[in-house]
């Protein structure tokens, strides 16, 4: 079974994409290297969660909100991999969302339920989770589309 | 007279715990006590003098801090409990109280007063020297209870000074005046404290400014409540320039709604890219060597890390060498930041290179149809290379 190991981050001076792009590429080796070739919806899962995993990792935003509960989204998916029952477990919420304040626009719990982990913010720092977490995603599209063109060629 | 409770026990049951902050202002004691002592009746006995001293060093001790949750711990510093008792004494039935209630009662006591019948007057004024409440004095001392039920500081302080008038006239008898000082003191301290707590409280309302620093504006509202919200609101609006900087096309998108409308099709429209390249990754990835992903990945962490080159294999291929090529050239806006870095590494990588050449033959198929890309690759077209897995 393919487990995308994190590596540990020894180098914090490292610029963001790179160590990106590193953690992308261990786990598409690691993807390709897995004995039985799995489905290719196995294969595109796989290698979704490794593009996340990627992202959640890279130096800028080992220290966001985002980025530690994308993580636990991942081990969530993961772990209902084996299973192959995708048991919609519905997260038994005892604080009350902070969703509906009124200095908020209407739009803001669409953006909570994009940004992974923003639930949980206050309007401001889901903001800068936002700035972040675009930051990050732009550069794992741009880094994929240029290994699907290195691949393709 | 026979009081219920005996004096010194009574004031030592409650001072052993409260010794400690009595030891910061021995100074005062010593001042305190020698205007007790100074102007000890006839009466005075030993036990009185102890008394006495206990008490100073009580009302030392009532000022300091803590003191209103141990007054609180023991009921008996009450006052209201005291004039209960004076009244089962039977205050009024001592000879020379009248007078010197009278006397009491005429204006404020100086705090060095020349009182003729006691010399405790100045003693009384002392320590109610922070409220002049002598006014109210007037009212008998039975009226005391009424006057601490007052929550007021006044009707407090009116009534220490009245427990120390009647405190004063037993200390012929030398029995109840120690708890009407501890009474007395008790009050006074709690009102004390109570300014003092207004005052930190003040005090604790400004530095949560200070920690904010913020500055009203000319014509605005200095309310804190104000103040928060312009700081919140500013703080939202510095992250919305910084997400219009982030998002493409919303330069021109003015308001907060239609710009949060657009950040919200932007990361959906990135979420489903990533989806659907993983997706195309999958199809292309088991044509592809791993061995050309580990060079890639090497290649990459050693601008990082050159320590981490012995953890990949040195399985090289020109191949490899044309996807960082490819893909260092073109993704210029994903990795443009280290793209001197990478030139260098492409230098580095020359040797590396010249060692793929001898195990060029150990390569698979898909490796060699990227190689003879390669070659086409260094003639200077980048672009147009997109070779079809013919193999």
């Amino acid at each position: 079974m393919n487990r995308k190991n994190p590596l540990p981050n020894s180098n914090p001076n490292s610029p963001n994409s790179s160590m990106q792009a590193l953690h992308f590429l261990q786990a598409l080796a690691r993807i390709a290297r897995a004995a039985p070739k799995p489905a290719h919806s196995a294969r595109t899962r796989q290698i979704r969660h490794a593009a996340y995993a990627s992202m959640a990792h890279s130096s800028r935003s080992s220290r966001r909100t985002w980025s530690r509960a994308l993580l636990h989204r991942l081990r969530q998916w993961q772990q209902q991999r084996p299973g192959r029952l995708l048991t919609v477990r519905r997260r038994v919420r005892i604080v009350t969302p902070i969703t509906s304040r009124p200095e908020e626009p209407a739009r803001a719990e669409t953006l909570r339920q994009l940004v992974p982990g923003g639930r949980g913010m206050e309007y401001c720092n889901l903001l800068e989770e936002t700035a972040d977490y675009v930051q990050c995603l732009r550069a794992q599209v741009q880094l994929m589309q240029t290994l699907l063109d290195a691949f393709s060629s | 007279m026979n009081s219920p409770v005996d004096p010194q026990c009574f004031l030592n049951l409650n001072w052993d715990g409260l010794i400690d902050p009595a030891l910061n202002s021995i100074g005062e004691i010593s001042s305190f006590h020698s205007l007790y002592t100074s102007n000890l009746p006839t009466n005075g006995n030993i036990p009185l003098t102890q008394a006495l001293i206990h008490t100073s060093c009580f009302d030392q001790v009532c000022n300091g801090s803590g003191f209103v949750e141990r007054t609180t711990r023991f009921p008996s510093f009450d006052c209201q409990n005291y004039n209960g008792f004076c009244d089962n004494i039977g205050l009024m039935g001592l000879p020379g109280s009248e007078s010197f209630l009278n006397l009491a009662d005429k204006g404020q006591i100086k705090p060095q007063p020349t009182v003729s019948d006691n010399g405790f007057g100045s003693t009384v004024s002392d320590p109610s020297a922070s409220v002049g409440t002598s006014k109210k004095r007037k009212s008998a001392p039975k009226g005391k209870g009424k006057d601490n039920s007052k929550e007021g500081d006044e009707g407090k302080n009116a009534t220490t000074k009245r427990c120390k008038a009647t405190d004063q006239t037993h200390l012929a008898d030398n029995n109840v005046k120690p708890k009407v000082e501890c009474a007395e003191t008790t009050k006074e301290d709690s009102d004390k404290k109570s300014d003092k707590k207004d005052d930190a409280k003040s005090k604790a309302a400004e530095p949560p400014k200070d920690y904010i620093h913020v500055r009203a504006r000319r014509g605005q509202a200095t309310d804190s409540h104000s103040l928060a919200e312009r700081v919140r609101r500013e703080k939202i609006s510095q992250r919305m320039k910084l997400l219009q900087d982030l998002v493409p096309g919303c330069n021109k998108v003015t308001g907060k709604a239609v710009m949060l409308d657009e950040i919200i099709n932007y990361v959906q429209s990135l979420q489903r890219q990533v989806e659907f390249l993983s997706m195309k990754l999958a199809t292309v990835n088991p044509q592809v060597d791993f061995k050309a992903i580990n060079l890639l990945a090497k290649d990459v962490h050693s601008d990082c890390n050159p320590m981490f080159d012995s953890v990949f294999p040195l399985e090289t291929s020109g191949a490899a060498f044309s996807f960082m090529n490819r893909s260092f050239g073109t993704s210029n806006t994903g990795m443009g930041t280290h793209m001197s870095k990478n030139h260098h590494s492409l230098n580095g990588i020359n040797d590396i290179v010249q060692q793929a050449n001898f195990w060029e033959t150990d390569l698979q198929t898909a490796v060699q149809v990227e190689t003879s890309s390669s070659q086409s690759f260094h003639a200077g077209q980048m672009q147009e290379l997109h070779m079809k897995d013919e193999l």
